[in-house]
């Protein structure tokens, strides 16, 4: 204990030892809040909150600075749900004495959590929100507003008693009385709470007196008594009852029978009924999301399958792509076994040389010029080189040959093949081969039967280009002058079929007219 | 009987953690210790007064 005037420490005697003022009074008031903040100790111990925040009040009516009777107070009112004004005390306490002081500890601890601070809050608001209601006369609000109170802080000793009040004012003493027994464990002896509890005891009271000589009605066979605020109804034993029991009335029986009826139709309106529209609507949800999962693994499937299908197309694409390569490179190979079989039969026998001009036939140069590799030119190059002049000679001399022998089919696939080995500028016989193979062209048409000439009708064509060819390329040759006669005898022979065929033409799309005239012309003609 | 209207006017309204410091501001912290002194001053000072006007 401090000297009030001095701040120094006292001792047993009556005058500060420092300063010399009377004290007596001030021990006195110091000890009168000591033993006040001990008995709130002990309420506390004991769970009397009420008790002890009473004293806790007086103690600090006394001294103010007693920080420990201050603490405990916000303690109790913490304890019992109103948060604000514990926070209140611990401040002030903390303030009066910020160093070795449990106020600090609890302010931290409280506002560490700031989710459970909001909750205790809310709680506040919401009780405050209910005491409107209540005022206002909407209890059932009150009611709705105050269980959610509870739930946000458990402990709030104003807002269950309140609860349990309209609960009283309800008639639902079953619920009052729980709600206040848990107040009773909360604070013993609160005064609000035992009046609570008395004023229960004492609206039933006058129902309890009645159940204790309950007296089943024997006629109706069910015993009616209530447990609380509920009203039971059973059967007077485990046997049914007999529609005509002894003394029982038929008309009372119907009636039974009736509320019996009505009730189990309440029961299953208000309990079966919802559940199985829950449960239906529940499996109805179910289904919904089932169709939906599957849909949804459909679309997945789909969508997977369509990918696949792409992959493959791709797939097959570069495969095609893969097979024309390898199909090129085969045709390539084809044509290199017709060049080494060509090379094979130079090799074997030089002068075979049908056999060897065969195999040079059998290669499509032209068209492999295209893909060939070098090595294949370069190869396919010098064994034409070696062997052309002795194949142009062959050729010639056989196409020569069938000329003279008017076999024309063989003169011209021979003179042909001389032309396409030959060489325009070097080959004497060059210009030779190119005028028979014209002649031999010519012949064929002049010389076939009436009815053969539609099948060379080609010939004279052909003929006359070759012809021309040598008109032109072999100026001053005996095979030019021969070949422009050929040239005016093909012009004639294609100026006489012209006139023929027109002859024929104008005879048949004269109509029916100028039969006799037609018909003049056509027996002379023939 | 508990009259329920009667009853509710007892029932105030709680205190919310926003409106602490007004709690705190408005708490009347005198106590029995500074009502003692304070007359026990008074006391001193009456006590001056006469005896100075008795000595006067």
């Amino acid at each position: 204990m401090f000297c009030y005037n001095c701040d120094s420490e006292l001792t047993s005697a009556d005058v500060c030892p420092n300063c010399g003022a009377d004290v007596r009074k001030y021990k006195k008031i110091i000890y009168a809040s000591n033993r006040l903040y001990n008995e709130g100790v002990d309420f506390a111990r004991v769970r009397n909150l009420g008790s002890a925040a009473d004293v806790l009040r007086q103690s600090l009516a006394f001294n103010k600075y007693n920080i420990d009777a201050r603490n405990l107070l916000g303690l109790i009112y913490f304890e019992t749900g109103e948060v604000a004004q514990a926070l209140a005390e611990w401040v002030i306490s903390s303030n009066l004495q910020d160093k070795q002081n449990r106020a600090v500890s609890y302010i931290k601890e409280v506002q560490s959590d700031q989710n459970r601070l909001k909750a205790y809050d809310t709680a506040i608001r919401k009780y405050n929100k209910s005491l409107e209601y209540c005022q206002n006369g909407s209890l059932d609000l009150a009611v709705i507003q105050l269980k959610k109170v509870l739930q946000y802080n458990a402990k709030y000793l104003r807002a269950r008693q309140l609860l349990a009040l309209l609960y009283i004012e309800a008639g639902e003493y079953g619920r009052a009385e729980k709600e206040l027994a848990y107040c009773a464990r909360q604070d013993v002896g609160n005064p609000t709470t035992l009046r609570y509890q008395a004023e229960i005891q004492e609206r039933r009271l006058p129902e309890e007196q009645e159940q204790k000589k309950p007296e089943p009605e024997q006629g109706s066979g069910v015993v009616m008594y209530r447990d609380g605020n509920e009203t039971i109804i059973q059967p007077s034993n485990g046997r049914s009852p007999s529609l005509e029991p002894a003394g029982a009335s038929l008309p009372m029986t119907l009636l039974n029978i009736g509320i019996g009826l009505l009730v189990g139709a309440a029961v299953v309106g208000f309990f079966v009924l919802p559940a199985q529209v829950q449960k239906v609507r529940g499996d109805a949800a179910a289904q919904l999301k089932i169709v939906s999962e599957q849909s949804d693994n459909k679309t997945a499937t789909i969508s997977e399958q369509k990918q696949q299908i792409d992959d493959l197309t791709s797939k097959n694409e570069a495969l095609e792509d893969k097979v024309k390569t390898y199909k090129e490179a085969s045709d390539s190979l084809t044509a290199s076994d017709e060049l080494f079989k060509a090379a094979n039969a130079y090799l074997t026998n030089a002068s075979d040389l049908d056999t060897i001009g065969q195999c040079f036939a059998d290669i499509d140069y032209d068209t492999e010029q295209k893909t060939a590799s070098e090595e294949y030119k370069n190869l396919y190059g010098t064994l034409i080189g070696i062997v052309r002049p002795s194949l142009v000679q062959h050729y010639y001399r056989t196409g020569y040959q069938a000329y003279e022998g008017q076999d024309f089919d063989t003169a011209i696939t021979n003179l042909a093949l001389a032309i396409r080995y030959g060489d325009k500028e070097n080959d004497e016989s060059y210009p030779a081969s190119l005028y028979y193979l014209a002649d031999s062209y010519y012949l064929q048409y002049r010389d076939a039967d009436e009815a053969d000439k539609s099948k060379y009708e080609d010939n004279l064509t052909k003929a006359q280009q070759y012809f021309s060819e040598v008109q032109t390329d072999f100026v001053r040759t005996s095979y030019a002058s021969n070949a422009e006669t050929r040239i005016q005898e093909i012009s004639l022979l294609k100026n006489q079929s012209e006139k023929t065929d027109s002859n024929s033409a104008s005879g048949g799309s004269s109509g029916t007219g100028r039969s006799t005239a037609g018909g003049t012309a056509s027996a002379g003609g023939n | 009987m508990i009259k329920f209207d009667e009853e509710i006017k007892n029932y105030k309204k709680s205190l919310e953690i926003g409106e602490s410091a007004d709690a705190i501001y408005n708490q009347d912290f005198t106590d029995m210790a500074d009502v003692v002194l304070g007359i026990m001053k008074d006391d001193k000072k009456s006590a001056k007064r006469s005896s100075s006007s008795h000595h006067a």
